[in-house]
C-alpha cells in the first residue's frame, strides 16, 4: 500500500460488471477514474449508462444520465459510502482510511496482492458482505463487492496515461 | 440581667422563632412563571403556558465549538451518547439518524398512507414505465446499492418526500455524520428533557447531566454553548434565587452593623428587630394564605423591606427620653408615626390591586408587613423598651444642627431642581420598557446565542405561534390540511423559511382513506407493472415487495397519533399535536420568520386558526399592566392622602409635607430618565415604596419640635433610618435581576431626594436667634 500512496494523481480506465438479482442480465459499464490527493475521486461512465460521480471529502455529487446532480453526504448513505470509500482508498493507497471502515486482510506478495475488506460499521455491514481489492505493485487491478442481498460487482482497472 | 431585660430578650427570641417557623411553612417559589402575567384571552393564556411549560419549553439546543471539526464531531457523538444514557432526555439528536434505524423503517413501511406522493396518477402505466426506466438507470449507476434496497420496493418514490418532511426544516450540514452549523465549525445538537419546562427541579438535574456528559466527552479544546427555554428558566431562577439570598444576607449584615454602631447596646438591637420579625411573620403568613405561595422575588423584596419597617422601632426608641412612660413617648410621636405608617401602607396596598400576580403579591406582603411591624412596635416593643429603660442619652442640639437648619431660610432654592426635573419630564417623558425580555435576569448575549442556535438548527422560533383547535385530533388535522396551501404560499413568498405542521407528518384519517382509494388493487397493479416493464429486463419477482406493501397499505387501518410508535417520531409530533383538558391543539410552528406581520395576516383570515405574535403579546401585556399601574398608583396616592388628611392635626402643614415627597418623585423620574434607564413596571412599583419612606422624613421634620434636643433626636434618628434605607436599597441596585435592580435604584435616588427636600421644606424655620442668645440659654433640652 505504501507504493500506492506515493502517487499524487492517478488516472485509470475501468470496466465493471454488476450482477443484480432484480435484473435478468448483468449490467456492464465502462469509463474513467481520476483520483487526486488527498480525497478527490471522479468516476465518469460512458453510454449506454452515462454517469458522473464526483467525491470530495464527505460530499458526493452524482448525476445519472441527464438527471440533475444529486448531492449526498456519505454518512447519510452508508450503502454508497461503503463502495465509493473503498474505490477511493484503493486508488489513494490509503490504508488508514480502509482500516477506519473495514477490517482488512492482506494476502499474496508485492507482485500479486489481495486485500479483503469486511465492513466494521454496522450500517455498512447491513448492505455489504465483503469487498476485495487485487493489485500488482503500486496499481490496484480489480475491486469487487459482494452485497448481503446477493448482488455483486467486479470492477477491473487499468492504468491510463495522464489526461484521458 | 433584670427581669425586664430578660423579658425583652425572650420576646426577641420568640419573635425570631415565629419568623423562622413562618419561613419554614411558607411555600417559597422561584418559578418566574408564578410571578409573570398570564395572557388576556383564554387561548393566549393557554398558548403562553405552552411556551413556558409545554414540549417547546423542554427543548435544549447545544452548540459545540472551539476545536477542529473532527474533534467537534467526536465530542458531539460522545456527548449525545452520554446524554441518551443519562435517562433524563426524551430524545437527543445530533445527526441524520432518520437514515436507517427503527424510525426510518417505520416510515418506509407506512409510506403509502403518509406520503404526499400517493396519488392515483402515480400508479398509471405510463408513470410506472417512467419510474422503471429511471430505476434501471439507477441500478446501472454507482447508486445501485441504494436503488436495489429502496428503489425496487418503492419505484414510485413515495418514501423520499416523506423522509424529507419528517427530517424537519433543518438547515444543517454534516461532518462525519454529525450536524454542523451551515456557516461555521460548530457541531449542533438538539434534545428534549423528560422533565417539563416548568419543572425546575427536573431541569436542574437535566442540566447537571448535561455538564457531566460534556465534561466526560470533551475532545480537545471544545466548549459547549447552550440555548433553549428550559435553560433560560433555569438561569433566571438561579439569578433570582442568588440575588434574593445574597441580598437578604448582605443587607441584613449591613443594617445590623449600622444599628450596632449607632445603638451600642445589644439589648436595644434585639428590641429593634423584634417588631420587624413579627411583621415579617405576618406578611409571610398572609401572603401564603392569599396566594398559596410566596415567590422568592417577593421574599427578597420583603427582606429589604426590613430596612424600611425597621424605621418604626428605630424612630420609637430614638425619640424616647430616658425614664419616659409609654404614654408620654406616644403623646409626642405616636400620632406622627401612625400617620406615617398609614400613609406608607396605603400607598403600598394600592399595588395589591394589580392584576399582575407578582405585584399583587408584593403589595400584600409589603403593606401587611409595614402595618404589622408598626403595630408590634407600639404594642410589643414600646412597653418592653420602657420597662428595660432603653433610650438614647439626652444630648443637646449641636451647633452644626442650628447651622444646617439655618439653610432652610433659602429653601425656595429647593424649588429649582424640582422645577427643572418637572420641565425635563414635560419635554421628554421617560421612556417605558415594552419588552418583558428586558426584565429577564438572563443576559442579552444568552438570548442572542439561543436565536443563533435556533436558526442554525432550524428549530421553531418562539416569536410567532399559530395553532388550530378542535374537539379531536382528526378535526385538528383536517383543519390544518385546509391551511397547507396558505402555508406553502407563505414559504414560497419568503415570509417564513419553513412551517412545521402535524398534518404534513400525519395526514388526517380522511386524507389517508383518499390515499388508500388511490392505490390500485393488487392484481391490477401487478398487471400494470408487468406491461410497464416490458423489455426493460427486470426479473418477474423484482417488485414483490412493492406489490406486497401496496396491498398491505390498501387494507391497513389509517394511522393515528397513537400508532406512531417509534420514540423519535412520537417526539417529533408531540409538540405539534397534543390534547389538553379534552381539547386538541395543532401547533403551526414557523422557523426563519422574516415577516411576522404577513404571517399573521395570512392566517388571521383563515377559519379556526389563532395567531399569537409572542413578543407583541407580551409587550401588549406589559403595556396594559403599566397603564393599569398608574391607576393603582393613583389609588395608593389617594388613600395615602386621605390618611394624611385624617391624621394631620394641622392641615396647614399638608403642603409642607407633600411638597418634598412629590418633589422627590419628580426628581427621581427625571434622574432615571437622564441615566438613560427605561422605566419598567418595577420602577413604577418602587415609587409608592419610596414615597412611603419619604413620608417618614417629611412628617417627622414637619412635627412640632418644641425643644432643641427634640430636634436633635429627630434629626439623628432620621439620619439613622436614612442610612439603613440607603444601605439596603443601594445593595438592591447592584442586583442582576432587573426587577430588584429597578426598585433599588429608584428607591435610592428617591429617598436621597426625599431626605434633602424634607429637611429643607418640611422642617420648620429656625427661630431667629443670635449666637449670643444661645450661649445664654440654660441647660439644653428643657
Amino acid at each position: 500500500m505504501a507504493d500506492l500512496a506515493a502517487v499524487p494523481t492517478r488516472y485509470a480506465r475501468f470496466h465493471e460488471i454488476k450482477t443484480l438479482r432484480a435484473l435478468a442480465q448483468p449490467v456492464e459499464t465502462s469509463g474513467t477514474l481520476v483520483w487526486r490527493r488527498p480525497d478527490h475521486l471522479e468516476k465518469r461512465t460512458l453510454p449506454p449508462h452515462p454517469e458522473r460521480l464526483v467525491l470530495d471529502g464527505e460530499t458526493l455529487r452524482l448525476a445519472i444520465g441527464d438527471q440533475p446532480v444529486r448531492e449526498i453526504t456519505l454518512s447519510a448513505a452508508p450503502p454508497i459510502a461503503a463502495l465509493v470509500e473503498a474505490i477511493r482508498a484503493a486508488l489513494a493507497g490509503d490504508l488508514d482510511s480502509l482500516q477506519r471502515h473495514y477490517s482488512v486482510g492482506l494476502e499474496g506478495d508485492r507482485a500479486a496482492w489481495r486485500l479483503t475488506l469486511v465492513p466494521t460499521d454496522p450500517e455498512a455491514a447491513r448492505f455489504l458482505r465483503v469487498a476485495y481489492i487485487e493489485g500488482s505493485g503500486p496499481d490496484p487491478r480489480v475491486i469487487g463487492f459482494r452485497q448481503t442481498n446477493g448482488d455483486s460487482s467486479v470492477m477491473e482497472i487499468a492504468p491510463a496515461p495522464a489526461k484521458p | 440581667m433584670k427581669a425586664s431585660q430578660v423579658r425583652l430578650a425572650s420576646a426577641f427570641v420568640l419573635a425570631a422563632l415565629l419568623a423562622a417557623l413562618a419561613l419554614a411553612l411558607a411555600h417559597l417559589s422561584a418559578d418566574i412563571a408564578d410571578f409573570l402575567p398570564e395572557g388576556r384571552s383564554e387561548g393566549a393564556r393557554f398558548m403562553l403556558d405552552q411556551v413556558r411549560q409545554g414540549p417547546v419549553a423542554s427543548l435544549m439546543l447545544f452548540g459545540i465549538e472551539g476545536a477542529a471539526p473532527g474533534d467537534l464531531a467526536a465530542t458531539s457523538r460522545a456527548f449525545a451518547d452520554k446524554l441518551r444514557a443519562s435517562g433524563q432526555f426524551r430524545f437527543v439528536e445530533n445527526g441524520a439518524r432518520l437514515i436507517g434505524g427503527e424510525a426510518a423503517d417505520f416510515l418506509f413501511r407506512q409510506r403509502y398512507l403518509l406520503s404526499p406522493a400517493t396519488r392515483p396518477e402515480a400508479f398509471t402505466e405510463p408513470a410506472l414505465r417512467a419510474d422503471l426506466m429511471a430505476l434501471l438507470a439507477a441500478l446501472a449507476s454507482s447508486a445501485a446499492p441504494l436503488a436495489a434496497e429502496f428503489g425496487l420496493a418503492d419505484p414510485t418514490g413515495a418514501a423520499p418526500p416523506l423522509l424529507a418532511l419528517w427530517s424537519g426544516p433543518s438547515r444543517v450540514r454534516e461532518v462525519d455524520g454529525v450536524w454542523f452549523a451551515p456557516a461555521r465549525d460548530r457541531a449542533l445538537l438538539i434534545a428534549r428533557t423528560k422533565a417539563g419546562g416548568a419543572d425546575l427541579a427536573g431541569q436542574r438535574s437535566a442540566s447537571r447531566a448535561v455538564a457531566a456528559a460534556f465534561a466526560a466527552s470533551r475532545h480537545g479544546s471544545a466548549r459547549l454553548l447552550t440555548g433553549g427555554p428550559a435553560f433560560f428558566a433555569l438561569e433566571a431562577e438561579r439569578a433570582i434565587r442568588g440575588d434574593a439570598e445574597t441580598m437578604s444576607f448582605a443587607s441584613g449584615i449591613l443594617v445590623l452593623a449600622i444599628l450596632a454602631v449607632w445603638l451600642k447596646n445589644p439589648l436595644a438591637l434585639a428590641a429593634v428587630f423584634t417588631p420587624v420579625l413579627l411583621g415579617m411573620t405576618v406578611a409571610l403568613w398572609l401572603t401564603t394564605l392569599l396566594f398559596g405561595h410566596v415567590h422568592a422575588l417577593t421574599f427578597g423584596f420583603g427582606m429589604t423591606m426590613l430596612g424600611v419597617s425597621l424605621d418604626y422601632p428605630v424612630l420609637w426608641i430614638g425619640h424616647r427620653r430616658p425614664g419616659e412612660a409609654v404614654a408620654a413617648t406616644s403623646g409626642r410621636i405616636g400620632r406622627t408615626l401612625a400617620v406615617t405608617v398609614a400613609g406608607a401602607a396605603a400607598g403600598l396596598a394600592g399595588m395589591g390591586a394589580s392584576a399582575f400576580p407578582g405585584l399583587a403579591e408584593l403589595g400584600v406582603f409589603a403593606a401587611s408587613g409595614v402595618l404589622a411591624t408598626a403595630l408590634a412596635t407600639r404594642l410589643v416593643l414600646a412597653p418592653l423598651v420602657a420597662a428595660a429603660a432603653i433610650a438614647p442619652a439626652e444630648r443637646p442640639a449641636p451647633l452644626w444642627l442650628d447651622r444646617l437648619e439655618g439653610m432652610r431660610r433659602y429653601r425656595a432654592v429647593a424649588a429649582l431642581p424640582i422645577l427643572l426635573a418637572a420641565a425635563t419630564l414635560f419635554i421628554a417623558p421617560p421612556a417605558l420598557v415594552g419588552d418583558l425580555a428586558e426584565l429577564s435576569p438572563v443576559p442579552k448575549a444568552a438570548g442572542d446565542l439561543d436565536g443563533e442556535l435556533r436558526a442554525e438548527l432550524g428549530a421553531p422560533e418562539v416569536t410567532v405561534l399559530a395553532w388550530v383547535e378542535g374537539h379531536d385530533a382528526e378535526t385538528v388535522l383536517q383543519r390544518e390540511e385546509a391551511l397547507l396551501p396558505r402555508l406553502d404560499a407563505l414559504t414560497a413568498r419568503g415570509a417564513s423559511a419553513a412551517v412545521d405542521v402535524a398534518a404534513r407528518l400525519l395526514p388526517s384519517v380522511a386524507t389517508q382513506r383518499a390515499r388508500q382509494a388511490a392505490l390500485p388493487a393488487p392484481d391490477e397493479l401487478a398487471a400494470r407493472l408487468a406491461r410497464a416493464g416490458v423489455g426493460l429486463g427486470f426479473r418477474d419477482d423484482a417488485f414483490a415487495r412493492f406489490l406486497a406493501d401496496v396491498a398491505a397499505a390498501r387494507a391497513a387501518p389509517p394511522l393515528t397519533l397513537a400508532g406512531i410508535t417509534p420514540d423519535l417520531l412520537a417526539a417529533r409530533l408531540a409538540p405539534l399535536l397534543f390534547s389538553e383538558n379534552g381539547r386538541w391543539f395543532g401547533v403551526i410552528a414557523p422557523s426563519g420568520v422574516a415577516d411576522p406581520a404577513s404571517f399573521r395576516a395570512a392566517l388571521a383570515s383563515a377559519p379556526h386558526v389563532h395567531v399569537l405574535l409572542i413578543a407583541a403579546e407580551m409587550s401588549d401585556l406589559v403595556e396594559s399592566y403599566t397603564r393599569q399601574a398608574w391607576r393603582w398608583l393613583g389609588l395608593g396616592a389617594a388613600s395615602a392622602l386621605l390618611a394624611l388628611l385624617v391624621g394631620l392635626r394641622d392641615l396647614r402643614a399638608l403642603p409642607r409635607v407633600l411638597a418634598p415627597i412629590l418633589g422627590a418623585v419628580v426628581v427621581t423620574l427625571a434622574l432615571l430618565g437622564a441615566l438613560g434607564i427605561h422605566l419598567s413596571l418595577f420602577h413604577i412599583v418602587a415609587l409608592p415604596l419610596m414615597a412611603g419612606i419619604g413620608l417618614d422624613y417629611a412628617l417627622f421634620f414637619a412635627r412640632r419640635q418644641p425643644s432643641g434636643d427634640e430636634r436633635a433626636r429627630t434629626f439623628r434618628t432620621l439620619i439613622l433610618c436614612h442610612a439603613m434605607t440607603l444601605a439596603t436599597f443601594g445593595l438592591l441596585a447592584l442586583c442582576r435581576t432587573p426587577l430588584l435592580r429597578g426598585i433599588g435604584l429608584t428607591v435610592v435616588i428617591g429617598v436621597a431626594a426625599a431626605m434633602l427636600l424634607s429637611f429643607l421644606i418640611a422642617g420648620r424655620l429656625p427661630v431667629r436667634s443670635t449666637p449670643a442668645c444661645r450661649h445664654r440659654s440654660p441647660a439644653p433640652g428643657r
